[in-house]
């Protein structure tokens, strides 16, 4: 198991993975800083959101397209193939992969709050609060890009999927709000099926839009009680997951 | 069939030529040409809904607040152009605020932005009220916090627009913040203030009276303050004739004249 972490780490490191992402945070946050300082008041409030909301989408973004397209060519490379045909079964293979590439996000997320915790006047509680609920986040997504490219035959497809169940995700909150107060729309009749297609489709999907709040940076976690609904839903979703990875794996044929 | 490169330039200039020019055939125009596609270019952007807010600040309300409220900052003032201020459209900046507010109201970063900047507009008369209204509505939702913003609301509806009544509404509010919570005594001030510009001596007197006999720990630079505003308007009183004179003012006015005198 170990050796496949390694050996995912090694891919990153042969990908550019670290280099590139540091780039592009480095990258927005001097544009977020930059951003803050014209503000009229408020400008070190304003850097602190800025960065924290780019570098979420950016790492996020560059873990879902780093996991999707390493286990797509790995596939294609046939690189799987040389690494199960080793005494390792294919759970500890799905676990190994999802540990590796959580490890990458790690490595990633932890220079990252370290970063806002030393360059800014951050609330220390409410840092430490956003920095977990990040790591919960990234491990989440991990989950499912792994789940996607072990699943979908191409790497196109599994980050287009990616993209679709995160964003989906983070409208959780957009999707209740509207479902409590259809009277919003006024030009527009949600009708039966589609209150009842918005309401399973909440139940299934993790509510990301309770993961990374900028606000904690500011103001402090001030009874936030977000804590208990990002941990629990990463223990329920990120197990399902990778029993999911897990399942479909163990029924493909090589 | 082949087609020579030429031919392909020339034909591709023409294409694109008509493209940008448009198609206009008499006095009929068939396609107007890109050329008359610009970019929407207005002033103050218009105002989304709740629930557009709620969708597109994916979750983190604080980055979608900061990034509009940028956005209002900057107004009017993009692409290489410079609006005067008399120029915007106030009821929609006055939604943007509100909206915005609804987002984060701790933050001091629209308020200030409303009554610092927008607040200098040149067209006082049609703007300044929805200025005053936002800074009312944003510190009524706190109002031991963000006193401050009833002080700049009672100072654009005083000293820009005028409007007494409308400032006195205000200065209430401030007069009304319970007594445990620690605001300037000037500010709990304001409204004898406004009520003596008003003519109103008598009733003015009396606020004062009323935080001396309130608050119990009052620096000795505020209490002179105090005294010489009373002293000041049972003075005025005394010279209209036409108001009865509390006696406690009277008494403290006399008993101050006669510590000077001695003095």
């Amino acid at each position: 198991m170990f050796t496949t972490i390694r050996y995912i780490l090694l891919t990153a490191l042969r990908d550019w993975l670290f280099g590139g992402l540091f780039i592009a945070l480095c990258l927005a946050a001097a544009i977020s800083s930059f951003l803050g300082s014209t503000a009229l008041v408020e400008k070190s409030q304003m850097s602190i959101s800025f960065t924290a909301g780019s570098t979420r989408v950016i790492l996020l973004t560059g873990i879902i397209v780093f996991v999707c397209f390493h286990v797509r060519r790995a596939f294609e490379n046939r690189e799987i193939e040389v690494i199960i045909s080793r005494p390792i079964s294919r759970e500890s293979f799905v676990i190994a992969y999802w540990l590796g590439f959580s490890l990458i996000s790690l490595l990633l997320i932890a220079p990252l709050i370290a970063a806002i915790g030393i360059f800014w006047e951050v609330n220390l509680p409410g840092l430490l609060y956003w920095g977990s609920s990040i790591i919960l986040e990234a491990l989440l997504v991990v989950a499912f890009s792994l789940f996607t490219a072990l699943i979908l035959r191409s790497a196109v497809s599994a980050v287009m999927l990616c993209f679709g169940f995160y964003f989906l995700s983070r409208l959780m909150g957009f999707f209740l709000f509207i479902l409590e107060k259809p009277y919003l729309f006024r030009e527009f009749n949600f009708g039966v099926v589609t209150e009842k297609l918005l309401n399973l489709v909440s139940v299934i999907i993790p509510r990301l839009d309770q993961y990374g709040k900028s606000d904690w940076l500011i103001y402090g976690i001030n009874g936030d009680l977000s804590f208990q609904i990002f941990v629990t839903q990463s223990l329920i979703y990120v197990p399902f997951l990778l029993l999911m990875a897990i399942f479909d794996f163990k029924c493909r044929q090589f | 069939m082949s087609v020579s490169r030429p031919y392909l330039i020339i034909l591709f200039l023409i294409l694109q030529s008509i493209f940008w020019y448009g198609i206009h055939i008499g006095e009929t125009t068939l396609w107007k040409g890109s050329r008359a596609i610009k970019p929407n270019l207005d002033i103050v952007p218009v105002v989304d809904s709740e629930a557009m807010v709620k969708a597109i600040s994916f979750g983190d309300n604080q980055f979608y607040f900061r990034a509009m409220g940028y956005e209002i900052q900057n107004a009017g003032d993009s692409f290489g152009r410079t609006t005067p201020l008399k120029n915007y459209d106030y009821s929609e900046l006055y939604k943007w605020l509100v909206l915005l507010d609804k987002l984060d109201p701790v933050s001091d970063y629209l308020p200030s932005m409303a009554s610092y900047y927008y607040g200098a507009t040149q067209n006082p008369k049609a703007h300044l009220p929805y200025i005053v209204d936002y800074l009312e509505n944003h510190a009524d939702k706190m109002p031991g916090k963000k006193w401050w913003w009833y002080t700049q609301a009672i100072y654009h509806a005083k000293h820009k627009l005028n409007d007494l009544e409308r400032a006195l509404e205000i200065s209430e509010k401030l007069s009304d913040i319970p007594k445990d919570i620690k605001i300037p005594l000037w500010a709990r001030q304001m409204r004898a203030f406004i009520l003596e510009q008003k003519g109103e001596y008598k009733q003015a007197c009396e606020i004062i009276l009323n935080i001396l006999d309130t608050y119990e720990e009052v620096s000795e630079g505020e209490l002179n303050f105090m005294l010489y505003f009373i002293k000041d308007r049972v003075k005025a009183m005394e010279l209209s004739g036409d108001e009865k004179i509390d006696p406690r003012c009277q008494q403290l006015y006399e008993s101050n004249m006669k510590k000077h005198s001695k003095n």
